[in-house]
C-alpha cells in the first residue's frame, strides 16, 4: 500500500465505519478478531442499512453477520477484484474524475481487468458468477464504500500484490480520503502498529526511512552518535544498507548452507544467536525447519512474561535462556492503535517477582554489551538533560526524530492529556470536544507539528492540512515516463496556497511551493527536506501555508521497481488447481531475498502437489486466543473454551476419509511434516479445505513435549502446532509467509 | 389378603380350585394396575403422552435429546430455543414440577391410606399367624451365609435409600442445611451401591424357576432361597425386579450423567424423563415393599435369630413355611 | 385536599437480553463471569451457542445464563425453599441451605443451575447460577459472600460483568424498561445514519 499512495496504514478509523454504506471485508475476520471494533461494523448496519460483503474461504462469524458472502478459494483475491474492476470500468460505475486527478496508471489496470471475464472469475475462485455481480453492483453503487483486510490477503506469495489491487479498487470507485471510505486493514495485536511505525523490521530504520547513508546520518544526529561509530559496528560499509533477516525465515540464517537448505547471504557466516523479545517463534510456517534452527543455534535468548515455547520445541539445552519479562501492566508508555492514533498508558503495578521491563531488559544488554551510552544519548539531546526520564524522555525523541510519518506532534505530554480527556472524543469522528477541541483523540499520524490535531482519515483533501487534510503523498518521483505524478488541477487540500500538485518539501524548493520568503536565519537552520528537517521550520511553515509536507501527488497503480508492476494473478506454491498454476506460474526464484535464496516457480513447478495433496489448508485465528496462544492457553477459563487442538472438517469430506466427529485424525504437508489433531465437523468449511487455528504448541507430529516445560510453567491447553504443516512459501517483497493458501493430505488416524 | 392365601394353599393344597380363586391376586393386582394406569397416562397427567411416546421411539433408535421432529424443520425462533435450551419445555416439564409439589402433599395420604388397609387387613384376619415351638432347639438351616448377607443389605439398604430418598422429597420438613445435603449425597451413593445388591437379589430370589429346574446340587441352596412363591409373594417379588430395574436404571443414570452446561441441550429433556421415572418406580415400589413386611413380618409371626443365624426351628418350618421343607437336602 | 398522589412504589424489574443480531459468540460475557466471581471450570454460570453453525444465512449466536424468571420454577420446585427472589426480580438462593438435589435444574426453562462433580465418588455439589452479580443471602459485600457466590455488582451500582464485558452489546441487562428502550431505540434508529455524538453536542459543540 505504501507503494500505492505513500503510506501502508489503515487510512480511516473502526469509528468512521459507522459512515460506510458499504463494508467490503477480504479475508479478515473482525467479528473473531477485533470484537469490539466489530461494534461499529455492526453500528453501520445497523444505523446507515450498510451490507456487509464477506470475502472469505470460510464461513467465519464475520460472515455470519454479512449481507454477501462469497467463498472464495485462498489465494484467488486478484482474479475475484479483477473481475469486480472489470464490471466496474466496463459500467462506467468508476469515478473518472478522482481517477483523472489523482491516480495514474489505471489504463493499465484497465488493460489487465479485460482478461478477467466473469465466468472466468467464478471458474478460478470458485465463487458463482452470478454472487459476483451481485456484489460489485451493490458495492460500487454505495458511497462510501469501505474496504477491509488483514491476514487473508496478506499471508501469500503475491500478498504484496493484493494489497496494492485493493486500494486500486478504492481508487477506481473514488472511495478514497473520505469519511466512511478508505482501506480499512486492521491490524491484529496490541500496538502492532507502534512496533511497525518503530521498524522492528530487518530493511528500515524506525519511522519507515530505510537503509541509506542518509536515513543514517540524519538518525547519527538525532541520537546524538558518532556517524562512523555506527558504521563501524557492521563488519563492513556496504552491510549497513543491507536488509536483515526476516521472523519468517531467520532460521534459514542458521540452516543456510546445508545440503537442501536455500542459500543465504550473510557475509560468510551463519547465524550463531537468536535473542527475542515476546513470542513469535512458534507462530511462523515450517515450524519442523524452525525447531531445526533453534537446535542449531549457540545461543538462545527468550524474553516473555509466559515461557515462548520455542524452548519447548528445541531440543537445544545448553545455552537457552528464559528471561521473565513484565507485563503491559507493569510500565508506562505510548501505543499506537490500527487507526494511527497514540494511547497512553500508565503503569499500574510494579514488575513483579524477578520479571523486568522490555527496556530494563534492553539496558542492561546493552551496558553488558558496551554501548548503554550511545543507546540512551538520544533521550539526553533535548535540553542538553544529564539524566533521562522514561518513557517520557523517549516518547519525546521519537516525535522529535520521526517525521516521515508525521510524530512531531506525539509528546509525552500532549498523549497523557489524550489519556486523561478520553471521555470527550467524539466515537465515530474522533473530534474532541471542551478542552481538547481541536483535536483528534490519539492524534492520529501524520501530527506534523507540536500543535497539529492529527489526521484521522488520510488522502482527505476536504480538509485543511491544519485539520488532519492531505492529497496522496509524493513519494515516487515527480513524473514517470512522460506523465506528470503530480496531482491534478484543484485536487489540492481545502486552504492550501498551491491549488493544484505539488512535489514533496525541500530546502530547495518550499519558498516556490508555499510562495514565500524564507529569512537567512531560517535558511540556514532549515533541513534538506521535511523527513529530516531537524527545525522544524518546513513543517510549520506548511501548516500555516495549508501545505502537506509530503507533496499532493497521484496515487500510483503502477509500482515499476515491484516484480509485477501491475498486480497480476500467480496461483499459490501449492495449489489444488494444477491446470491454473500452468496458466498463471508463480514468481521466478529470488536471489537474496532478506538474505536467503527464496524458491517461488521451482518450488510450485517441482511436481504436481495437488495429485498427492488434494486439500487446501486455511488458518486462522478463535476469539479467545491470540497469537502464540502460550499466555492464552496458560489462562484457565480461555484455556476452557478450546482445551484442545483441532481442524475444522466438512462432514462430507470427513466421510470420504472415514473420519467420525472428534476422532483423530492426521494431516499431512507436501514438505514431509504431519500433525495429529482432533476433527471437528463444521458446515463452515467447503468439502475441498480445511480450517486449522494456529494458536497450539506443545505436541510435535504426535509427540507430546509436556515434559519439557519448566516445573509450574505449563499451560493448561496444549496441542499440535498448526504451521508445523504450512507449506513453504513466502511473500515476494515483504517474505511473509503463505499459510493462507497451503495444500495437505488428510488420513484417519 | 396374602397370609389367607398361604393357608388356603398350604392346607388344602389337594382341592381343585377354580381359575379365579386361583388366581385371585393377580386378577386384581392387575385390575389395580390397570384403572391406575389409565388414571393417570389418560386423565390425571399434564405432560404430553403423544410426546412422550415419539420420544421413547427416538431413544429406542438411539436419540436421546428429546428432538422429536427433524431440526431443520423448526422455525427459527424453536431453533434458537430448542438449541440454547433443550427441546419441548412444556411436554414434560411441567408435569415433573407437578410432580416435586404433589408428591410433598400427596403421598403422606397414599402412605396412610396403605397403612389404614394394612391395618384393616390385620384385624379381619384377626392377628397374625404363629408357629407353636415345642422343641426350640430343633432346627435346620434354611438361609446360608451368603443369603444372609444379601438379605441384610438390602434390607439396610432399602431403608437407608427410603429415608434418604423422603429426606429429600420431604424438603420443607427437614430445612436442607448440612444433614440434609449429606443425606442427599449419601442416597445417590447408596443408590449406586444397591445395584449389584438388588441384581444379586433379583437372581436368588427368582423361586420360581424351579418349576422347570430344580438341580439337587448342595450349593445350589446355598445360593438359590429356598421354598416357592404364593402369588402375593410372587407379585411382590416381580414388582421389586421391575421397579427395582428401573430405579436402578433411573438413578444410575441421574447419578451418572453429571450436569454440564455445553451439553445442557442435549440431555435435560432425556433427564427429566428419567427423574419422572425415578419418581415413579419408587412411589411404586414403596407400596410392594410395605405388602412384603406386611407379608412376612405383620401378618406371620417372624423369628428374628433367624436373620442372623440362618437357621429356623423345623416346627416353625413344618407350620408357616412347608414349602421351603419340599426342598430335599434340608433335614439332611 | 384530595391525595392524588401516586403510593405505590415503582420497582425496578431486572432482565437481560441478548441481540442475535450483534452478538458474535467472543465469549466475552462468558469469560468475564468465570473470571469476576472465580468459578471452578467446570461450572458455567452463562454461555454462549451458536446455532446452525456454518451455515451461510442460518448462523446466529446467543448468551444464555439465568433470566430471573417471574414465578420461578426453580423457586417452586425447590425441596427445601433455599431461593428467594428480590423485589427488583433476581432470583438468588441460599448455598447453605441448598442440598444440591437439582430438581431446580429439571424445572427450569433454561439450564441455568450448575453443579460441581467435585462430592465423594461423583456426588454433585451445591448448585451455583447466575446472580445477576447481585450475591447471596450473606452479608454483602462480605468475604463469605464473596467466596461462595461471588461479587456483589448491584449493590455497588454497577453493571453485571457480562453485559459490561459485551464487545458488541449484544447482551443488555437493567431494568426491562431500559433495556427495551434501549433495543428499540436500534431498532428505530435503523437507517437514520451514524450515531456521532451525544445528545446536542454536535449543535453546541459544532462537528
Amino acid at each position: 500500500m505504501a507503494n500505492t499512495w505513500g503510506y501502508g496504514a489503515m487510512t480511516n478509523s473502526l469509528g468512521d465505519i459507522q459512515n460506510s454504506k458499504a463494508i467490503i471485508i477480504f479475508g479478515a475476520n473482525p467479528a473473531v478478531n477485533h470484537p469490539v471494533g466489530f461494534q461499529h461494523f455492526l453500528k453501520a448496519k445497523e444505523r446507515n442499512n450498510a451490507k456487509i460483503i464477506v470475502i472469505d474461504p470460510r464461513y467465519t462469524k464475520t460472515a455470519a453477520k454479512a449481507d454477501y458472502y462469497a467463498q472464495i478459494r485462498p489465494g484467488t483475491d486478484i482474479p475475484f477484484m479483477y473481475g469486480m474492476l472489470n464490471l466496474i470500468f466496463k459500467n462506467g460505475w468508476h469515478d473518472e474524475n478522482f481517477i483523472k486527478d489523482r491516480v495514474y496508471g489505471m489504463e493499465d489496470i484497465m488493460e489487465e481487468a479485460k482478461n478477467w471475464p466473469i465466468e472466468r472469475v467464478a471458474d478460478v475462485t470458485g465463487v458463482d458468477a452470478d454472487l459476483i455481480v451481485q456484489i460489485t453492483r451493490h458495492y460500487a453503487h454505495q458511497n462510501p464504500g469501505t474496504l477491509v483486510w488483514a491476514m487473508g490477503l496478506t499471508q501469500h506469495t503475491n500478498g504484496s500484490s493484493n494489497t496494492r489491487l485493493a486500494p486500486i479498487i478504492q481508487l477506481a470507485l473514488g472511495n478514497m480520503g473520505k469519511e466512511g471510505g478508505g482501506t480499512n486493514i486492521l491490524r491484529g495485536h496490541d500496538n502492532v502498529q507502534g512496533a511497525t511505525d518503530m521498524c522492528c523490521l530487518s530493511h528500515t530504520l524506525p519511522g519507515y526511512y530505510g537503509l541509506s547513508d542518509g536515513s543514517w546520518k540524519y538518525f547519527a544526529k538525532s541520537w546524538n552518535v558518532d556517524y562512523e561509530w555506527l558504521k563501524g559496528r557492521f563488519k563492513s560499509p556496504e552491510w549497513m544498507n543491507k536488509k536483515g533477516f526476516t521472523l519468517s525465515r531467520w532460521w534459514s540464517g542458521v540452516l543456510g548452507g546445508n545440503p537442501g537448505e536455500d542459500k543465504i547471504h550473510n557475509a560468510g557466516t551463519n547465524l550463531k544467536a537468536l535473542f527475542v523479545m515476546a513470542n513469535g517463534i512458534t507462530s511462523t510456517a515450517q515450524q519442523k525447519k524452525v525447531k531445526e534452527g533453534l537446535d542449531n543455534l549457540e545461543l538462545l535468548v527468550l524474553c516473555d512474561p509466559f515461557v515462548n515455547e520455542a524452548a519447548i520445541l528445541t531440543d537445544k539445552q545448553d545455552d537457552v535462556y528464559i528471561l521473565p519479562a513484565a507485563t503491559q501492566f507493569e510500565t508506562s508508555g505510548s501505543v499506537t492503535a490500527t487507526n494511527r492514533s497514540a494511547q497512553w498508558r500508565t503503569e499500574i503495578i510494579k514488575p513483579m517477582y524477578e520479571s523486568k521491563t522490555d527496556h530494563d531488559i534492553l539496558f542492561d544488554l546493552a551496558k553488558r554489551l558496551g554501548f548503554y551510552d550511545q543507546l540512551t544519548a538520544g533521550m539526553l539531546v533535548r535540553e542538553d538533560k544529564k539524566e533521562y526520564k522514561w518513557p517520557e524522555d523517549a516518547t519525546d525523541e521519537i516525535a522529535r526524530t520521526i517525521k516521515t510519518i508525521g510524530l512531531t506532534g506525539w509528546t509525552a505530554a500532549r498523549l497523557k492529556k489524550h489519556q486523561e480527556n478520553w471521555h470527550m472524543f467524539d466515537e465515530i469522528s474522533m473530534r474532541g470536544y471542551g478542552e481538547m477541541t481541536g483535536e483528534y483523540y490519539g492524534l492520529p499520524w501524520p501530527c506534523w507539528t507540536e500543535g497539529h490535531s492529527g489526521s484521522p482519515i488520510l488522502y482527505n483533501i476536504n480538509l485543511p492540512v491544519k485539520e488532519g487534510g492531505m492529497g496522496f503523498r509524493n513519494r515516487f518521483g515527480l513524473e514517470h515516463e512522460g506523465v506528470d505524478l503530480l496531482a491534478g488541477k484543484g485536487s489540492a487540500p481545502k486552504g492550501s496556497v498551491a491549488k493544484d500538485g505539488y512535489p514533496e518539501i525541500t530546502r530547495d524548493n518550499i519558498e516556490e511551493v508555499l510562495k514565500i520568503k524564507l529569512t537567512a536565519d531560517e535558511k540556514k537552520r532549515i533541513g534538506k527536506n521535511w523527513k529530516v528537517d531537524t527545525s522544524n521550520i518546513i513543517a510549520e511553515k506548511c501548516m500555516e501555508a495549508g501545505i502537506a509536507p509530503y507533496g499532493n501527488a497521484k496515487a500510483r497503480a503502477v509500482v515499476w521497481t515491484f516484480a509485477d508492476k501491475i498486480p497480476l494473478h500467480r496461483e499459490p506454491l501449492h495449489s489444488p488447481r494444477q491446470d491454473l498454476v500452468k496458466k498463471y506460474p508463480s514468481f521466478a526464484d529470488k536471489e537474496n531475498h532478506y538474505r536467503v535464496d527464496t524458491r517461488y516457480i521451482s518450488e510450485q513447478s517441482e511436481q504436481n502437489w495437488s495429485k498427492d495433496f488434494p486439500i487446501n489448508l486455511v488458518t486462522g485465528r478463535l476469539v479467545n486466543m491470540n497469537g502464540a496462544g502460550m499466555e492464552n492457553r496458560a489462562s484457565k477459563y480461555l484455556a476452557k473454551l478450546s482445551p484442545e487442538m483441532f481442524c475444522d472438517i466438512n462432514p462430507d469430506l470427513a466421510g470420504r476419509h472415514g473420519i467420525r466427529d472428534g476422532s483423530m485424525m492426521w494431516i499431512h504437508s507436501p514438505q514431509g511434516t504431519k500433525i495429529k489433531v482432533k476433527a471437528k465437523y463444521s458446515h463452515s468449511v467447503s468439502d475441498d479445505r480445511i480450517f486449522l487455528p494456529f494458536h497450539f504448541a506443545g505436541v510435535m507430529e504426535g509427540e507430546s513435549l509436556l515434559h519439557k516445560y519448566p516445573e509450574g510453567t505449563a499451560p493448561y491447553a496444549i496441542g499440535e502446532s498448526a504451521n508445523t504443516v504450512t507449506n513453504y512459501g513466502y511473500d515476494i517483497v515483504t517474505q511473509i509467509p503463505e499459510t493462507k493458501g497451503g495444500l495437505c493430505q488428510i488420513e484417519r488416524a | 389378603m396374602g397370609h389367607n392365601l398361604h393357608l388356603m394353599v398350604g392346607i388344602k393344597r389337594m382341592e381343585n380350585k377354580s381359575f379365579f380363586s386361583e388366581y385371585k391376586v393377580y386378577l386384581i393386582i392387575g385390575l389395580l394396575f390397570a384403572i391406575l394406569t389409565y388414571w393417570y397416562f389418560w386423565l390425571a397427567t399434564i405432560a404430553d403422552i403423544g410426546y412422550v411416546f415419539q420420544f421413547l421411539l427416538q431413544i429406542a433408535q438411539g436419540n436421546i435429546t428429546g428432538q422429536v421432529v427433524p431440526f431443520e424443520s423448526l422455525s427459527h425462533h424453536e431453533q434458537m430455543e430448542t438449541a440454547l435450551f433443550g427441546p419441548n419445555y412444556n411436554a414434560i416439564a411441567p408435569e415433573v414440577i407437578r410432580a416435586f409439589e404433589e408428591r410433598q402433599h400427596l403421598l403422606p395420604i397414599v402412605f396412610a391410606v396403605e397403612f389404614v388397609l394394612f391395618v384393616t387387613m390385620f384385624i379381619i384376619a384377626k392377628g397374625r399367624k404363629q408357629a407353636r415351638i415345642t422343641r426350640e432347639d430343633d432346627k435346620v438351616q434354611v438361609y446360608s451365609l451368603f443369603q444372609r448377607v444379601v438379605l441384610m443389605l438390602n434390607i439396610i439398604i432399602m431403608i437407608y435409600l427410603f429415608i434418604t430418598g423422603f429426606s429429600i422429597t420431604f424438603g420443607n420438613w427437614t430445612g436442607g442445611g448440612e444433614i440434609a445435603r449429606f443425606m442427599r449425597a449419601t442416597h445417590e451413593v447408596v443408590g449406586v451401591g444397591w445395584i449389584p445388591v438388588w441384581l444379586i437379589m433379583t437372581i436368588i430370589a427368582f423361586k420360581d424357576h424351579k418349576h422347570f429346574a430344580r438341580p439337587s446340587m448342595k450349593i445350589w441352596n446355598k445360593i438359590f432361597l429356598r421354598g416357592s412363591y404364593q402369588p402375593m409373594n410372587r407379585i411382590n417379588y416381580y414388582a421389586y425386579v421391575a421397579f427395582g430395574f428401573l430405579l436402578v436404571l433411573s438413578g444410575f443414570i441421574i447419578w451418572w450423567m453429571a450436569p454440564d452446561a455445553a451439553t445442557h441441550a442435549q440431555t435435560i429433556q432425556f433427564k427429566r424423563f428419567i427423574l419422572f421415572i425415578h419418581f415413579m418406580g419408587s412411589a411404586i415400589i414403596s407400596f410392594f415393599t410395605f405388602e412384603t413386611v406386611y407379608s412376612y413380618f405383620v401378618s406371620v409371626k417372624g423369628y428374628i435369630p433367624g436373620v442372623i443365624t440362618g437357621k429356623l426351628p423345623v416346627e416353625y418350618v413344618e407350620q408357616l413355611r412347608p414349602d421351603v421343607l419340599e426342598e430335599e437336602d434340608l433335614r439332611k | 385536599m384530595s391525595s392524588n398522589l401516586n403510593t405505590e412504589v415503582d420497582f425496578a424489574r431486572m432482565k437481560f437480553y441478548c441481540d442475535e443480531n450483534r452478538c458474535i459468540h467472543c465469549d466475552g460475557c462468558s469469560v468475564a463471569c468465570a473470571e469476576a466471581h472465580e468459578l471452578p471450570a467446570e461450572i458455567s454460570r452463562r454461555k454462549v451457542v451458536t446455532v446452525n453453525e456454518g451455515k451461510q444465512g442460518m448462523e446466529f449466536s446467543l448468551s444464555v445464563a439465568c433470566m430471573h424468571c417471574t414465578d420461578a420454577p426453580c423457586e417452586e420446585v425447590c425441596p427445601v425453599d433455599c431461593f428467594y427472589i428480590r423485589t427488583d426480580g433476581i432470583v438468588l438462593h441460599d448455598k447453605d441451605k441448598c442440598i444440591g438435589c437439582s430438581y431446580c435444574l429439571y424445572a427450569c426453562p433454561f439450564g441455568a443451575p450448575q453443579f460441581p462433580s467435585n462430592g465423594a465418588f461423583g456426588t454433585k455439589g451445591v448448585m451455583d447460577k447466575c446472580t445477576m452479580c447481585a450475591g447471596g443471602p450473606l452479608e454483602t459485600n462480605s468475604e463469605h459472600e464473596r467466596e461462595l457466590y461471588g461479587q456483589n455488582r448491584i449493590s455497588e451500582g454497577k453493571v453485571p460483568v457480562c453485559a459490561a464485558m459485551c464487545s458488541t452489546k449484544a447482551l443488555l441487562v437493567g431494568d426491562a424498561e431500559s433495556v427495551s428502550n434501549i433495543f428499540r431505540e436500534r431498532v428505530m434508529a435503523a437507517g437514520h445514519g451514524p450515531q456521532s455524538s451525544p445528545y446536542g453536542w454536535d449543535k453546541a459543540y459544532g462537528k
